[in-house]
């Protein structure tokens, strides 16, 4: 038996169980709600105005949100695209923070801006002496397609810019010497060549908002609901499992019909450009239009990137008596007696450990599939490929809905086991660390293992000789992601979590659920510091990172 | 031609570029006449494609001026200057099929329908390549695409084309090819030219005219035998592959003739309006006669004032019809490429010969340094 094998086996064995076993358990809750056939809950699903209008708000809002992160983003991709500039790789890490913030930070900093008592309001309030806080979008679409450009805005600008970059401004130059102006030239020359780009990462920017929770629930208030939002509600609140897993399968299918867009469109992006190495297209900044164009873009990037994390941190030092810790000191002692009260420490304790052991699982898995993707061949590529992504293409709330509807019997009943975390989050995960390690697996010149061989190598030594230790920092940055993940994720952890196992995430959501300034101050305050662990992951990532290896 | 009343069709004056702190252009000059290709020659980094972006409108020259058929265009954009440019990277659209790539000038000018792929068909037959319309351009070859490149620049008839390096990326069986196809194409359209390239073979091979460039300053311009034959300084005698230079001291002797002392000897030059004091020699090989250092005076008669240099054999070359001896004479080393002797043997290396010089292929340059 060969080492593949040896770690394939139980890697399958995972995913079947933990995967497709919970999939399964979600059809057949859809269609045999008891027991017997029926399609009562898609045609309650299907013809009710009240789910359709669910549908279609999930859509709208997605490619609302897909649309202002374009725009967004766009001109930024263009300025890292083409132009060097000092920090430059500085202000790049800088745009990436959003993106592996969790949820809940990002919806309690948008509170602390926006919010009735935010920083904004309060500001405009003392400059123009209103009564009253002028700016009142918390509840509103606004406030959510805002988090959800804030959010996904490094994607566009990564996967944009990288192609960008290497699109030789020599064919652009080409183009104005054949007599085209400069709209004629991007729309004929530039926008082709990286319309691949555009369309991909629009489509995983969609994708994202599409399945959308955290923000929604959070920020969106009661009258807002994607389906994922809806499939909490029918399954956390109103305990109608078969309504929640017809809805489930309207999800899934509607996500991997985007996936399955997706894989074409990157498969077609393939097409060989004349890529240039990037240091040749890139410009110094010149003149007073180039400088006010690049500062233009970067002052409204910080702004508004920065200012709600700015004001995320200043509302977390600011009490009824002005500034001071507060909040923070708050966090340890249960002064009011709630009943489920998690204490700051424990509940660091619970998301470290969740972490830990999500990044134990999911390394290994990701690892294990990379290899087998990469040596896969013929029909068992597709097959392997498919496996291997499906997960991306779940939602996390009915990843972890299936795995709650299938795990509720006998041996198999996991509820109460804090296992049932750490099975949801390496779901989650491992996709990340398979697609970091399979991008290195797939770039190992096969002479280098030739050559192995040619020296007296066996295949078990050629692997453990040359495979690993080329793969190991990918996998590294393949753990990182996984940390990440696991220390963000709010909606498997607030679907599956029993108190005891609340982790920062949840705790903040439950502060959010209670009524006060102090809870607030408590919910901002852990925020703080949820923000500065997965900062921590970030910074890893971003100095483990090979160029371009663990995009996405 | 050049000289001729018209005025020229291109006149860049005294155009001045900086990339940073970098000088790119100190400030040069150049004329081309319509119907005349022009060669621009120098050194990676010299600063001719500078010259050719400017020209071009790709740059915005800090001063100077660039004037097209009588028209200053300094201020037009790149596109509406009418100018062609055939990139040293080629930089066909990727994302276009071949057909498309040559009618994309076409389009800009408004031109379309029939009257556009008529022109697509004769620019691909023009350049060998008909039938090609429908390749994706990462299916040609090196030598396709180039041809791909030239009918694109072509198409749309620029009033001037200008190429940079176009075939700088090709082996060398192929760019020869490519090179006479080239000469043929742009002399068959009656087309006005600027070829930027740092081979010189390729300049006097294809050009009119010829510049000289080297940090970012025009160093010589004329015709191509001009050139070669007298290069205005060491640099140039040394850019162009005549490297026999040496230094040494000018007396004037009065009847038209001068004599120079260096290191390997005194030389006679015809060279009367030299100046006395330091000075380079340029050694050329015409007629130059090579025999053994031992054989005395009796081999031949000699030349009148014809300068000697001996030295000993350290390398020699076949090239076809001549041989191609490096002798070391003192501290320096000269190449001189000569008939092999009549009768066969030839020299080896390890002999001891002398070198006959006719006084006319030695010329006077400038000091050095």
């Amino acid at each position: 038996m060969t080492v593949g094998r040896l770690v394939l086996i139980p890697a399958l064995a995972f995913l079947a169980l933990f995967f497709v076993y919970p999939l399964a358990a979600i059809l057949s809750e859809s269609l045999a709600p008891g027991g017997a056939f029926s399609l009562a809950p898609f045609e309650t699903v299907l013809g009710d105005d009240f789910y359709l209008g669910r549908l279609w708000f999930t859509t709208w809002q997605a490619f609302a949100s897909t649309a202002l992160t374009l725009a967004l983003g766009l001109p930024s991709a263009y300025v890292f695209a083409r132009y060097d500039f000092p920090g430059k790789s500085l202000i790049r890490a800088l745009t990436t923070i959003p993106f592996v913030l969790p949820v809940v930070v990002v919806a309690i900093a948008f509170t602390a801006l926006l919010g009735p008592s935010g920083a904004l309001n309060e500001a405009l309030q003392a400059i123009f002496g209103l009564d009253e806080p002028p700016i009142r979008v918390l509840n509103t679409i606004t406030v959510i397609l805002l988090a959800h450009a804030f959010y996904n805005y490094t994607i566009v600008v990564r996967t944009v810019s990288a192609l960008w970059a290497n699109v030789d401004p020599r064919s652009e130059e080409a183009a104005r010497m054949l007599g085209a102006g400069p709209l004629a030239v991007f729309r004929r020359v530039t926008l082709p060549q990286i319309a691949p780009a555009i369309l991909s990462s629009a489509l995983l920017v969609f994708m994202f908002c599409f399945t959308s929770f955290g923000v929604v629930l959070i920020l969106g208030g009661p009258q807002f609901a994607t389906l994922d939002a809806t499939i909490y509600n029918l399954t956390a609140r109103l305990f109608r499992l078969p309504l929640a897993a017809a809805l489930a399968v309207v999800q899934i299918v509607f996500t991997l019909a985007v996936m399955w867009t997706y894989a074409r469109l990157q498969a077609r992006s393939a097409v060989p450009l004349n890529l240039q190495p990037q240091a040749s297209a890139l410009r110094r900044v010149r003149g007073r239009r180039e400088r006010l164009l690049i500062g233009g873009n970067f002052a409204v990037v910080f702004c508004w990137l920065g200012a709600p994390l700015l004001a995320l941190v200043e509302r977390s030092f600011r009490g009824a008596e002005g500034y001071g810790v507060g909040f923070y000191a708050g966090l340890e002692s249960n002064t009011r007696g709630e009943l489920f009260f998690v204490s700051l420490s424990e509940a660091l304790t619970n998301s470290l450990w969740f972490a830990a052991t999500t990044v134990a699982i999911a390394v290994p898995l990701g690892t294990a599939l990379a290899f087998a993707v990469a040596r896969a061949r013929g029909r068992w590529r597709a097959l392997a490929d498919a496996l291997a992504m499906l997960p991306l293409g779940v939602s996390v709330i009915t990843l972890a809905f299936g795995i709650l509807i299938a795990f509720d019997t006998g041996v198999l009943d996991l509820r109460a086991s804090w296992m049932i975390i750490v099975v949801a989050h390496t779901l989650i995960a491992y996709p990340f660390v398979m697609r970091s390690v399979l991008a290195v697996v797939r770039g190992i010149d096969e002479r280098l293992r030739e050559a192995a061989a040619t020296l007296g190598a066996s295949p078990r030594q050629t692997f453990r000789r040359i495979d690993l230790p080329i793969v190991s920092r990918a996998t590294l940055v393949g753990a990182t992601f996984a940390f990440a993940i696991s220390i963000g994720d709010f909606g498997a952890a607030l679907l599956l979590s029993r108190p005891e196992y609340a982790t920062m995430n949840v705790a903040i959501f439950r502060y959010l659920g209670l009524a006060g300034a102090e809870r607030l101050g408590a919910a901002l305050a852990m925020s703080v510091v949820l923000m500065l662990v997965s900062g921590l992951g970030f910074l890893l990532i971003e100095r483990l990172r090979y160029r371009d290896v663990g995009e996405f | 031609m050049a000289g001729s009343d018209a005025p020229p069709l291109l006149s860049v004056r005294d155009v001045r570029l900086r990339y940073g702190e970098t000088p790119a252009l100190g400030g040069v000059s150049l004329e081309v006449a319509e119907g005349e290709i022009s060669a621009v020659i120098g050194p990676s980094g010299c600063g001719k494609t500078s010259l050719l972006r400017v020209t071009a409108g790709l740059e915005r020259a800090e001063s100077g001026e660039v004037w097209l058929d009588g028209r200053r265009i300094d201020a037009v954009p790149a596109h509406r200057r009418g100018i062609g440019l055939m990139f040293q990277e080629l930089a066909l659209f990727p994302h276009l099929d071949v057909e498309s790539n040559v009618a994309f000038g076409l389009r800009m000018q408004g031109l379309g329908g029939a009257a556009r792929a008529d022109r697509v068909a004769e620019m691909l037959a023009l350049v060998g390549l008909s039938g090609y319309g429908g390749r994706k351009v990462h299916e040609l070859s090196g030598g396709e695409r180039q041809r791909v490149a030239l009918a694109r620049s072509l198409a749309p008839r620029p009033r001037l084309l200008m190429l940079d390096e176009p075939v700088g990326a090709l082996d060398r069986a192929l760019r020869e090819e490519l090179l006479t196809e080239l000469a043929d194409i742009l002399r068959s359209q009656g087309l006005t030219a600027i070829y930027v390239t740092h081979d010189q073979e390729e300049a006097f091979a294809l050009a009119d005219r010829v510049l000289v460039m080297e940090g970012g300053l025009a160093r010589q311009s004329g015709r191509p035998e001009e050139i070669y034959g007298a290069p205005a300084d060491a640099w140039v005698a040394r850019f162009l592959g005549r490297t026999n230079l040496v230094a040494g001291e000018l007396t004037p002797s009065g009847d038209g003739r001068a004599r120079v002392r260096t290191p390997l000897g005194e030389f006679v030059v015809a060279s009367a309006a030299a100046a006395p004091g330091p000075v380079t020699l340029l050694l050329g090989d015409e007629r130059a006669r090579v025999e053994p250092a031992e054989a005395g005076e009796e081999s031949g008669a000699p030349m009148p004032d014809e300068s000697v240099v001996t030295g000993e054999v350290v390398g020699r070359a076949f090239q076809g019809r001549r041989v191609r001896l490096r002798v070391r004479s003192g501290e320096a080393e000269l190449a001189f490429a000569v008939d092999p002797p009549s009768g066969g043997g030839g020299w080896e290396v390890g002999d001891a010969v002398r070198v006959r010089l006719d006084p006319a292929s030695i010329r006077v340059l400038p000091p050095e340094g």
